[in-house]
């Protein structure tokens, strides 16, 4: 049962590591080595680099990230929303749903209230 | 699917609906006022969970699953829903005096403590893998977030981050075993799983089910997964302690209940032994660690994890008669423990400190009546008659008996005795030692209310336990 469940997985990961194994060594046998200064430098899309990307950031910065990705995401919930409307609508229930949506949107709006009246997009 | 029914089928969720929207009016009061407002705060939502308690017994309950089989509303979760209720209404009123003293009061958490029950109610109702995981997480986060409450204080802060890290990953661990369960029956209904799960492949359904298990354990916080429970309770501001340690748990266990009555139900053979195993070891766990604690609030930590010892008797010993004996348990369970932990926001004169059995000596000089409604509380924790306590764990064991665990009754037993010399060095240190003679603050008469109601409740239920349990049968088991 697992082998012809489970099976093909294995094949495919033995295959991904056996490709991997043989372009490292073969490109390493027979691959030219030309030394070049820029070969080695962190790759930054044409931009020459100026920092160690392993610094200190303020931390509010995670503040405003957080908050951005949380709001982002519920804005993705309107997306499938609007496709399915008009079906709702040939129910009769498009006062029902537009409804939901108007309490989902009134408690996002509660938040992003209650995140300016905390200070929390305040930056000093 | 029947969509014209949605309105219809509002009337069924009007508790929850209620809860919601006392929890916003107690937001939006919150954020549009100055910092005086925390009364008022406090007062919405109070007035919410008791409206919500009365709306729910005027609620109509069903058998039939509700919102395309996501959400059903039965006997069951209606007794679970008094159970969360009633524990909000004691943490908030425990509340009164322990800001009173702690100085910086944070409104927050009265609408969390709300929100944090709302879920929790939706999950004994959700029969939907989920429904039940997202209003699990509803509460689950919330207590992550009432753990820390006091982000200024260390041990509070401390206590937020572990119960975060551990609580994520033991949730995430739940998901994998509820993703297994998916991908084994291709169905989320639990009642559509625990029909075709018996054709899946059996190792794989049993790896689904431990790995479901360990969510849930740990929310309860049965031995293996019990490490969180003393530091998070220790570093938690105790009235908050007062929710952790009753109606999440409670919530857990009805989920268990549900799901091997439902989804894992052709297994019982396996999770038996499981459960069996899981008991012994955390009521031998709990009882002994307990012994050697000085701090009152670790002890109560450690007494806690040994209740759910008791309870998971129960669970091994399935029947209709543990059934009943469950729920007896865990409404007692909750009147014990919150009494416990008010004697503790009593006694305590600033986070961290006040806490330890010393504290409490002579505590029958200075609070007489409280530290009689104690005794009767540490006799009931013990399950000695005439008790609820000893009601319930008569109950718990009768239904073990039945079943044949005859070991497992003999060691409840015997951890009801050793439980016994923990306890009663609270109640030799309020008797038969004398301390400080200076009487604390005035604002004691929330937390005195609090704990005489529950020895009341105790004794009463401990003297005439046939109402309760004629209660509990009524609506439990249809």
């Amino acid at each position: 049962m697992f082998i012809h469940t489970f099976g093909p997985v294995a094949i495919q990961i033995a295959f991904a590591i056996g490709m991997a194994l043989f372009l490292l060594i073969f490109t390493n046998a027979i691959g030219p080595k030309k030394y070049n200064p820029v070969k080695f430098d962190t790759y930054e899309c044409g931009v020459s680099y100026f920092n160690d990307a392993r610094g200190m950031f303020n931390v509010k910065f995670y503040l405003i990230a957080v908050i951005f990705i949380l709001f982002d995401i519920e804005a993705v919930f309107i997306i499938p929303w609007s496709v399915i409307f008009m079906e709702f609508k040939k129910l009769g229930l498009g006062l029902f749903i537009l409804g939901e949506m108007a309490v989902f949107l009134g408690v996002l709006v509660l938040a992003y209230i209650y995140i300016i009246k905390k200070g929390a997009l305040k930056w000093d | 699917m029947n969509f014209s029914s949605y309105y219809a089928q509002l009337k069924y969720l009007a508790p929850e609906l209620s809860l919601v929207v006392f929890s916003i009016v107690a937001l939006c009061v919150h954020m549009f006022s100055k910092k005086e407002a925390n009364k008022i705060v406090k007062f919405a939502a109070i007035t919410g969970l008791i409206a919500s308690l009365i709306i729910l017994f005027d609620t109509p309950l069903s058998n039939n699953p509700l919102y395309s089989g996501s959400i059903i509303i039965d006997g069951f979760s209606f007794f679970f829903k008094i159970i969360f209720l009633l524990s909000g209404i004691m943490t908030i009123m425990l509340c009164y005096r322990f800001y009173n003293f702690e100085g910086s009061e944070i409104g927050e958490i009265y609408y969390l403590i709300l929100f944090a029950i709302v879920g929790m109610m939706f999950t004994v109702s959700s029969v939907d893998l989920i429904t039940f995981y997202v209003s699990f997480e509803t509460f689950a986060i919330i207590s992550y977030l009432l753990a820390g409450a006091f982000k200024k204080d260390l041990r509070s802060a401390e206590a937020g981050v572990k119960y975060f890290i551990l609580g994520i990953l033991s949730s995430a661990i739940m998901l994998l075993g509820m993703a297994f369960v998916y991908g084994l029956t291709g169905e989320t209904n639990f009642y559509k799983i625990s029909s075709a799960l018996p054709q899946a492949d059996l190792t794989l359904a049993l790896v689904s089910m431990a790995f479901f298990f360990v969510g849930l354990f740990f929310k309860i916080a049965l031995v293996p997964f019990h490490m969180w429970t003393p530091d998070v309770y220790e570093g938690t501001p105790t009235p908050i302690v007062v929710l952790f340690s009753t109606a999440p748990k409670a919530a857990t266990f009805a989920v268990l209940a549900r799901l091997i009555m439902t989804v894992f139900s052709g297994y019982q053979f396996q999770w038996s032994i499981i459960f069996t195993f899981i008991a012994v070891v955390t009521m031998f766990w709990g009882n002994l660690a307990a012994l050697i604690q000085n701090n009152v609030k670790r002890m109560m930590a450690f007494s806690s994890i040994a209740h759910a010892g008791y309870i998971m008797i129960g669970f091994a010993a399935w029947g209709t008669l543990s059934i009943t004996a469950i729920m007896f348990y865990l409404i007692v369970y909750l009147f014990m423990n919150t009494a416990a932990f008010a004697l503790i926001i009593l006694v305590q004169k600033k986070m961290g400190f006040g806490e330890n059995v010393d504290d409490l000596k002579g505590l029958a000089r200075r609070y007489p009546m409280v530290a009689g409604c104690i005794i009767v509380v540490l006799l009931s924790l013990t399950g000695m008659p005439p008790t609820a306590g000893f009601i319930g764990k008569y109950y718990i064991f009768t239904a073990a008996v039945e079943k044949g665990f005859y070991l497992l009754a003999v060691a409840g037993a015997l951890n009801s005795v050793i439980s016994l010399f923990y306890y009663f060095r609270i109640g030799k240190a309020m008797f038969m030692e004398t301390g400080t003679e200076e009487l604390s603050d005035k604002n004691i008469s929330f937390v005195k209310s609090v704990i005489v109601a529950c020895s009341i409740f105790i004794l009463y239920a401990g003297i005439f336990p046939s109402k309760l349990t004629e209660f509990i049968s009524s609506i439990a088991i249809k």
